[in-house]
Protein backbone atom coordinates (compact mmCIF):
# COMPACT_ATOMS: atom_id res chain seq x y z
CA UNK A 1 0.00 0.00 0.00
CA UNK A 2 2.62 2.38 1.15
CA UNK A 3 5.87 2.13 -1.45
CA UNK A 4 7.72 5.07 -0.23
CA UNK A 5 9.69 4.45 3.16
CA UNK A 6 9.90 8.22 3.72
CA UNK A 7 6.37 8.59 4.67
CA UNK A 8 6.17 5.72 7.32
CA UNK A 9 9.54 7.47 9.06
CA UNK A 10 7.08 10.38 8.62
CA UNK A 11 4.05 8.95 10.21
CA UNK A 12 6.48 7.49 13.20
CA UNK A 13 8.01 11.56 13.65
CA UNK A 14 4.68 12.61 13.75
CA UNK A 15 3.10 10.02 16.23
CA UNK A 16 5.77 10.71 18.81
CA UNK A 17 5.27 14.32 17.92
CA UNK A 18 2.34 14.01 18.92
CA UNK A 19 2.62 12.18 22.02
CA UNK A 20 5.04 14.59 22.86
CA UNK A 21 2.54 17.68 23.12
CA UNK A 22 -0.23 15.31 24.73
CA UNK A 23 2.42 14.32 27.34
CA UNK A 24 3.49 18.08 27.61
CA UNK A 25 0.28 20.35 26.90
CA UNK A 26 2.44 23.40 27.82
CA UNK A 27 4.11 23.01 24.52
CA UNK A 28 0.54 22.10 23.16
CA UNK A 29 -0.87 25.11 23.64
CA UNK A 30 3.09 26.81 22.90
CA UNK A 31 2.47 25.73 19.33
CA UNK A 32 -0.70 27.35 18.87
CA UNK A 33 0.05 30.41 20.52
CA UNK A 34 3.10 30.92 17.90
CA UNK A 35 1.12 29.83 14.72
CA UNK A 36 -1.48 32.61 15.69
CA UNK A 37 1.92 35.28 15.97
CA UNK A 38 2.74 34.02 12.43
CA UNK A 39 -0.94 34.46 11.55
CA UNK A 40 -0.85 37.94 12.55
CA UNK A 41 2.98 38.30 11.40
CA UNK A 42 1.72 37.32 8.12
CA UNK A 43 -1.61 39.39 7.39
CA UNK A 44 -0.34 42.25 8.93
CA UNK A 45 0.66 43.81 5.50
CA UNK A 46 -2.49 42.78 3.67
CA UNK A 47 -4.75 44.49 6.11
CA UNK A 48 -3.01 47.55 5.73
CA UNK A 49 -3.39 47.35 2.38
CA UNK A 50 -7.33 46.69 2.59
CA UNK A 51 -7.19 49.68 5.13
CA UNK A 52 -5.82 51.96 2.66
CA UNK A 53 -7.37 51.19 -0.38
CA UNK A 54 -10.43 51.70 1.72
CA UNK A 55 -9.41 54.85 3.33
CA UNK A 56 -8.71 56.10 -0.43
CA UNK A 57 -12.28 55.02 -1.59
CA UNK A 58 -13.65 56.61 1.31
CA UNK A 59 -11.36 60.15 0.62
CA UNK A 60 -12.80 60.28 -2.43
CA UNK A 61 -16.40 59.58 -2.40
CA UNK A 62 -17.42 61.43 0.62
CA UNK A 63 -14.72 64.49 0.95
CA UNK A 64 -17.46 66.69 -1.41
CA UNK A 65 -20.35 65.03 1.85
CA UNK A 66 -18.06 65.65 4.49
CA UNK A 67 -16.79 69.48 3.56
CA UNK A 68 -20.59 69.97 4.02
CA UNK A 69 -21.57 68.06 6.92
CA UNK A 70 -18.73 69.49 8.81
CA UNK A 71 -20.08 72.80 8.07
CA UNK A 72 -23.22 71.67 10.33
CA UNK A 73 -21.48 69.84 12.80
CA UNK A 74 -18.95 72.64 13.57
CA UNK A 75 -22.24 74.91 14.63
CA UNK A 76 -23.62 72.27 16.68
CA UNK A 77 -19.86 71.49 17.99
CA UNK A 78 -19.86 74.71 19.72
CA UNK A 79 -23.55 74.32 21.34
CA UNK A 80 -22.12 70.78 22.54
CA UNK A 81 -18.76 72.45 23.98
CA UNK A 82 -21.30 74.73 25.93
CA UNK A 83 -23.45 71.66 27.26
CA UNK A 84 -19.79 69.47 27.82
CA UNK A 85 -18.29 72.98 30.03
CA UNK A 86 -21.50 72.82 32.06
CA UNK A 87 -21.41 68.66 32.61
CA UNK A 88 -17.76 68.84 33.44
CA UNK A 89 -18.46 71.60 36.34
CA UNK A 90 -21.24 69.40 37.40
CA UNK A 91 -19.00 65.80 37.07
CA UNK A 92 -16.07 67.66 38.79
CA UNK A 93 -18.55 68.29 42.04
CA UNK A 94 -18.94 64.71 42.39
CA UNK A 95 -15.43 63.57 42.22
CA UNK A 96 -14.94 66.04 44.68
CA UNK A 97 -17.41 64.78 47.05
CA UNK A 98 -16.54 61.56 45.95
CA UNK A 99 -12.81 62.29 47.62
CA UNK A 100 -14.35 63.48 50.37
CA UNK A 101 -16.48 60.45 50.96
CA UNK A 102 -14.11 57.94 50.27
CA UNK A 103 -10.58 59.21 50.73
CA UNK A 104 -9.66 58.46 47.19
CA UNK A 105 -10.74 59.54 43.45
CA UNK A 106 -12.05 57.26 41.67
CA UNK A 107 -9.88 54.14 40.34
CA UNK A 108 -9.63 53.23 36.41
CA UNK A 109 -8.34 49.32 36.26
CA UNK A 110 -4.66 49.61 34.66
CA UNK A 111 -5.28 48.09 31.33
CA UNK A 112 -3.90 47.49 27.33
CA UNK A 113 -6.59 47.28 24.17
CA UNK A 114 -6.46 43.49 23.24
CA UNK A 115 -7.21 42.52 19.59
CA UNK A 116 -8.89 38.99 18.77
CA UNK A 117 -6.75 36.87 16.41
CA UNK A 118 -8.95 34.18 14.76
CA UNK A 119 -12.42 33.33 15.33
CA UNK A 120 -14.27 35.78 17.13
CA UNK A 121 -17.90 33.75 17.22
CA UNK A 122 -16.55 31.08 19.69
CA UNK A 123 -18.11 28.22 17.41
CA UNK A 124 -15.92 25.75 17.79
CA UNK A 125 -14.70 26.51 21.33
CA UNK A 126 -15.07 29.09 24.03
CA UNK A 127 -11.37 30.36 24.20
CA UNK A 128 -10.03 33.16 21.82
CA UNK A 129 -6.57 33.84 21.42
CA UNK A 130 -5.29 37.82 22.02
CA UNK A 131 -2.21 39.52 20.60
CA UNK A 132 -0.69 40.95 23.78
CA UNK A 133 1.29 38.67 25.55
CA UNK A 134 4.30 38.62 28.19
CA UNK A 135 5.81 41.72 26.48
CA UNK A 136 2.63 43.44 27.32
CA UNK A 137 3.04 42.79 31.20
CA UNK A 138 0.09 40.65 30.94
CA UNK A 139 0.53 37.22 33.20
CA UNK A 140 -1.68 34.13 33.85
CA UNK A 141 -4.91 34.70 35.04
CA UNK A 142 -5.51 38.56 34.43
CA UNK A 143 -8.64 39.90 33.59
CA UNK A 144 -9.99 40.55 29.99
CA UNK A 145 -13.14 42.93 30.05
CA UNK A 146 -15.71 45.20 27.74
CA UNK A 147 -15.88 47.81 29.53
CA UNK A 148 -16.29 47.08 33.18
CA UNK A 149 -18.05 43.73 32.26
CA UNK A 150 -15.80 40.61 32.64
CA UNK A 151 -15.13 38.87 29.44
CA UNK A 152 -12.69 35.87 30.50
CA UNK A 153 -9.17 35.31 31.77
CA UNK A 154 -5.55 34.91 30.48
CA UNK A 155 -4.99 30.93 30.57
CA UNK A 156 -1.83 30.80 28.49
CA UNK A 157 0.66 33.38 27.37
CA UNK A 158 3.39 33.52 25.05
CA UNK A 159 5.58 36.44 24.67
CA UNK A 160 3.47 38.19 22.13
CA UNK A 161 0.22 36.07 22.12
CA UNK A 162 -2.36 34.47 24.96
CA UNK A 163 -5.05 32.32 24.96
CA UNK A 164 -8.16 33.64 27.04
CA UNK A 165 -10.76 31.50 28.27
CA UNK A 166 -14.19 33.20 28.47
CA UNK A 167 -16.85 33.40 30.96
CA UNK A 168 -18.91 31.09 29.04
CA UNK A 169 -16.26 28.08 29.25
CA UNK A 170 -16.99 25.49 31.17
CA UNK A 171 -12.80 25.70 32.05
CA UNK A 172 -14.31 28.74 33.75
CA UNK A 173 -14.21 29.31 37.39
CA UNK A 174 -13.89 32.19 40.03
CA UNK A 175 -14.41 33.90 43.47
CA UNK A 176 -17.26 36.41 43.28
CA UNK A 177 -18.80 38.71 45.53
CA UNK A 178 -22.59 39.08 46.58
CA UNK A 179 -23.54 41.55 49.45
CA UNK A 180 -20.05 41.16 50.38
CA UNK A 181 -20.13 37.37 50.59
CA UNK A 182 -17.74 35.66 48.41
CA UNK A 183 -18.90 32.35 46.35
CA UNK A 184 -17.27 30.08 43.86
CA UNK A 185 -18.44 29.89 40.27
CA UNK A 186 -18.04 27.77 37.13
CA UNK A 187 -18.59 27.87 33.61
CA UNK A 188 -20.90 25.68 32.18
CA UNK A 189 -20.58 26.07 28.24
CA UNK A 190 -23.84 28.27 27.99
CA UNK A 191 -24.75 31.73 29.05
CA UNK A 192 -24.87 31.18 32.61
CA UNK A 193 -22.70 30.16 35.36
CA UNK A 194 -23.13 27.95 38.25
CA UNK A 195 -22.77 28.40 41.92
CA UNK A 196 -20.04 25.25 43.01
CA UNK A 197 -20.17 26.42 47.14
CA UNK A 198 -19.94 28.97 49.28
CA UNK A 199 -16.60 29.40 50.64
CA UNK A 200 -15.58 28.56 53.47
CA UNK A 201 -19.15 28.29 54.86
CA UNK A 202 -21.81 25.83 55.01
CA UNK A 203 -24.75 28.08 55.27
CA UNK A 204 -27.11 28.64 52.69
CA UNK A 205 -26.87 31.19 49.95
CA UNK A 206 -29.14 34.69 50.90
CA UNK A 207 -29.25 36.55 47.25
CA UNK A 208 -31.62 37.27 45.69
CA UNK A 209 -32.53 37.71 41.60
CA UNK A 210 -30.73 40.97 40.33
CA UNK A 211 -28.34 40.81 42.87
CA UNK A 212 -24.43 41.94 41.05
CA UNK A 213 -21.66 39.46 41.34
CA UNK A 214 -18.46 41.23 41.21
CA UNK A 215 -15.04 40.55 41.43
CA UNK A 216 -12.87 43.01 43.49
CA UNK A 217 -9.39 43.70 42.10
CA UNK A 218 -6.84 46.50 43.64
CA UNK A 219 -8.76 49.50 44.22
CA UNK A 220 -11.72 48.14 40.68
CA UNK A 221 -14.44 46.17 41.22
CA UNK A 222 -15.44 44.26 37.72
CA UNK A 223 -18.85 43.21 37.28
CA UNK A 224 -19.17 39.18 36.30
CA UNK A 225 -22.85 38.94 35.98
CA UNK A 226 -26.12 38.70 37.79
CA UNK A 227 -28.18 36.11 39.82
CA UNK A 228 -31.14 34.94 38.28
CA UNK A 229 -33.05 31.24 39.80
CA UNK A 230 -33.29 28.45 36.86
CA UNK A 231 -35.66 25.61 38.37
CA UNK A 232 -35.06 27.33 42.20
CA UNK A 233 -31.18 27.28 41.54
CA UNK A 234 -29.30 29.81 41.33
CA UNK A 235 -27.78 30.56 38.01
CA UNK A 236 -24.96 33.40 37.60
CA UNK A 237 -26.31 35.07 34.11
CA UNK A 238 -23.49 36.84 31.88
CA UNK A 239 -23.65 39.14 29.78
CA UNK A 240 -23.87 38.28 26.05
CA UNK A 241 -20.55 38.24 24.29
CA UNK A 242 -21.56 39.61 20.76
CA UNK A 243 -18.87 42.64 20.38
CA UNK A 244 -15.30 41.35 21.14
CA UNK A 245 -14.30 44.03 19.44
CA UNK A 246 -13.12 46.62 22.10
CA UNK A 247 -11.47 44.36 24.90
CA UNK A 248 -8.90 45.49 27.37
CA UNK A 249 -6.43 43.56 29.69
CA UNK A 250 -6.41 44.56 33.40
CA UNK A 251 -2.45 44.12 33.93
CA UNK A 252 -2.58 45.28 37.87
CA UNK A 253 -4.00 42.01 39.34
CA UNK B 1 1.33 23.67 -5.37
CA UNK B 2 -1.89 24.89 -5.78
CA UNK B 3 -3.29 22.84 -2.71
CA UNK B 4 -0.14 24.57 -0.93
CA UNK B 5 -1.00 28.14 -2.12
CA UNK B 6 -4.66 27.45 -0.95
CA UNK B 7 -3.77 26.12 2.44
CA UNK B 8 -2.35 29.27 3.42
CA UNK B 9 -4.73 31.83 1.44
CA UNK B 10 -7.26 29.96 4.06
CA UNK B 11 -4.86 30.44 6.95
CA UNK B 12 -4.91 34.24 5.94
CA UNK B 13 -8.51 34.01 5.98
CA UNK B 14 -9.46 32.75 8.88
CA UNK B 15 -10.98 35.27 11.75
CA UNK B 16 -10.70 38.27 9.44
CA UNK B 17 -14.42 37.61 7.82
CA UNK B 18 -17.49 36.41 9.71
CA UNK B 19 -18.61 33.02 10.88
CA UNK B 20 -20.12 31.78 7.45
CA UNK B 21 -16.43 32.47 6.17
CA UNK B 22 -14.50 30.90 8.97
CA UNK B 23 -16.96 27.27 7.94
CA UNK B 24 -16.13 27.53 4.60
CA UNK B 25 -12.51 28.03 5.48
CA UNK B 26 -12.38 25.02 8.01
CA UNK B 27 -14.52 22.71 5.28
CA UNK B 28 -12.17 23.39 2.76
CA UNK B 29 -9.06 22.77 4.59
CA UNK B 30 -10.98 19.30 5.74
CA UNK B 31 -11.50 18.55 1.86
CA UNK B 32 -7.93 19.34 0.65
CA UNK B 33 -6.57 16.78 3.74
CA UNK B 34 -8.83 14.32 2.45
CA UNK B 35 -8.67 15.20 -1.23
CA UNK B 36 -4.91 14.68 -0.52
CA UNK B 37 -5.39 11.26 0.98
CA UNK B 38 -7.82 9.61 -1.45
CA UNK B 39 -6.97 10.78 -4.37
CA UNK B 40 -4.40 8.28 -6.30
CA UNK B 41 -3.20 4.64 -4.88
CA UNK B 42 -0.24 5.64 -4.31
CA UNK B 43 0.68 8.11 -1.61
CA UNK B 44 3.45 10.30 -2.65
CA UNK B 45 5.49 12.30 0.32
CA UNK B 46 4.01 15.74 -0.94
CA UNK B 47 0.66 14.33 -0.97
CA UNK B 48 1.61 13.33 3.24
CA UNK B 49 2.94 16.61 3.67
CA UNK B 50 -0.18 18.13 2.62
CA UNK B 51 -2.08 16.76 4.58
CA UNK B 52 -0.23 16.94 7.65
CA UNK B 53 0.10 21.06 7.15
CA UNK B 54 -4.37 21.27 6.66
CA UNK B 55 -4.72 18.91 9.28
CA UNK B 56 -2.41 20.89 11.38
CA UNK B 57 -4.07 24.06 10.60
CA UNK B 58 -7.51 22.76 11.44
CA UNK B 59 -6.21 21.72 14.94
CA UNK B 60 -4.82 25.22 15.35
CA UNK B 61 -7.72 26.71 14.69
CA UNK B 62 -10.43 24.30 16.36
CA UNK B 63 -8.35 23.66 19.14
CA UNK B 64 -8.12 20.20 18.73
CA UNK B 65 -4.91 18.51 20.11
CA UNK B 66 -1.86 19.01 17.25
CA UNK B 67 -0.95 16.22 15.05
CA UNK B 68 -3.93 14.23 16.29
CA UNK B 69 -5.37 14.33 12.61
CA UNK B 70 -2.24 12.30 10.70
CA UNK B 71 -1.81 9.81 14.06
CA UNK B 72 -5.52 9.30 13.88
CA UNK B 73 -6.79 9.48 10.42
CA UNK B 74 -4.09 8.84 8.14
CA UNK B 75 -4.12 4.95 8.83
CA UNK B 76 -7.94 4.76 8.04
CA UNK B 77 -7.56 6.86 5.03
CA UNK B 78 -5.01 5.05 3.58
CA UNK B 79 -7.24 1.63 3.75
CA UNK B 80 -10.35 3.64 2.38
CA UNK B 81 -7.74 4.76 -0.39
CA UNK B 82 -6.92 1.20 -1.12
CA UNK B 83 -10.69 0.42 -1.06
CA UNK B 84 -11.71 3.31 -3.52
CA UNK B 85 -8.68 3.05 -5.85
CA UNK B 86 -8.96 -0.60 -6.55
CA UNK B 87 -13.03 -0.50 -7.47
CA UNK B 88 -12.07 2.07 -10.22
CA UNK B 89 -14.96 4.46 -9.28
CA UNK B 90 -15.71 6.85 -11.38
CA UNK B 91 -14.54 10.93 -10.42
CA UNK B 92 -17.63 11.45 -9.37
CA UNK B 93 -18.65 8.89 -7.27
CA UNK B 94 -15.22 9.65 -5.91
CA UNK B 95 -15.67 13.23 -5.32
CA UNK B 96 -18.84 12.53 -3.46
CA UNK B 97 -17.12 10.06 -1.12
CA UNK B 98 -14.64 12.85 -0.19
CA UNK B 99 -17.17 15.47 0.37
CA UNK B 100 -19.68 13.44 2.63
CA UNK B 101 -16.86 12.03 4.51
CA UNK B 102 -15.66 15.80 4.63
CA UNK B 103 -19.02 16.92 5.81
CA UNK B 104 -19.32 13.97 8.31
CA UNK B 105 -15.87 15.34 9.60
CA UNK B 106 -16.77 18.95 10.08
CA UNK B 107 -20.92 17.47 11.50
CA UNK B 108 -18.44 16.07 14.30
CA UNK B 109 -16.53 19.40 15.15
CA UNK B 110 -19.75 21.58 14.86
CA UNK B 111 -22.98 20.20 14.78
CA UNK B 112 -24.73 23.20 14.90
CA UNK B 113 -24.33 23.19 11.18
CA UNK B 114 -27.65 21.05 10.19
CA UNK B 115 -29.28 24.17 11.51
CA UNK B 116 -27.17 26.71 9.80
CA UNK B 117 -27.60 25.01 6.66
CA UNK B 118 -31.01 24.85 7.10
CA UNK B 119 -30.70 28.65 6.81
CA UNK B 120 -31.59 30.68 3.60
CA UNK B 121 -28.47 31.78 2.70
CA UNK B 122 -26.55 28.69 2.76
CA UNK B 123 -29.41 26.56 1.58
CA UNK B 124 -30.06 28.54 -1.69
CA UNK B 125 -26.19 28.53 -2.22
CA UNK B 126 -26.34 24.70 -2.39
CA UNK B 127 -29.43 24.57 -4.12
CA UNK B 128 -27.97 27.10 -7.07
CA UNK B 129 -24.33 25.14 -6.99
CA UNK B 130 -26.29 21.38 -7.22
CA UNK B 131 -28.61 22.79 -10.12
CA UNK B 132 -25.46 24.49 -12.40
CA UNK B 133 -23.58 21.02 -11.52
CA UNK B 134 -26.78 19.09 -13.13
CA UNK B 135 -27.03 21.25 -15.83
CA UNK B 136 -23.61 21.49 -17.22
CA UNK B 137 -23.06 18.09 -16.53
CA UNK B 138 -25.89 17.26 -18.59
CA UNK B 139 -25.83 19.60 -21.32
CA UNK B 140 -22.34 20.91 -20.64
CA UNK B 141 -21.04 19.64 -24.36
CA UNK B 142 -23.90 20.93 -26.24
Amino acid sequence: MIKDKKIILTYIICFFLFLTLILFPNYNSKTKLLIFLVKEKLEQPFINTINIVSDIYKVFNFNSNNLRTIEILESENEYLRSINKYLLTLTSKYSEQNKIFHQSSIKLPISVGVEVLGDRNLVYNKNFIINKGSNHGLVIGDYIIDGLNIVGRVVSINQDTSEVVTVKSINYGDEVFINGKSYIVSGTNNNYLSFLRQKDSTEIPDFQSGDIAVVHLDNVILRLGIVSFENNQPILLTSDITNLENLRAVTND
Amino acid sequence: MIRLFFIIILFLIYGNFNFVTNDIVIFSLINIAFYTALKEKNIKIIDVFIFILSTFTIEVFVGLPILIGIVVLFIPLLLLNYFINNYNFTIFIKSSIIFLLSFITFFIYDQTIVFRMLNLQYFISIFILILIFLGLSRYGKE
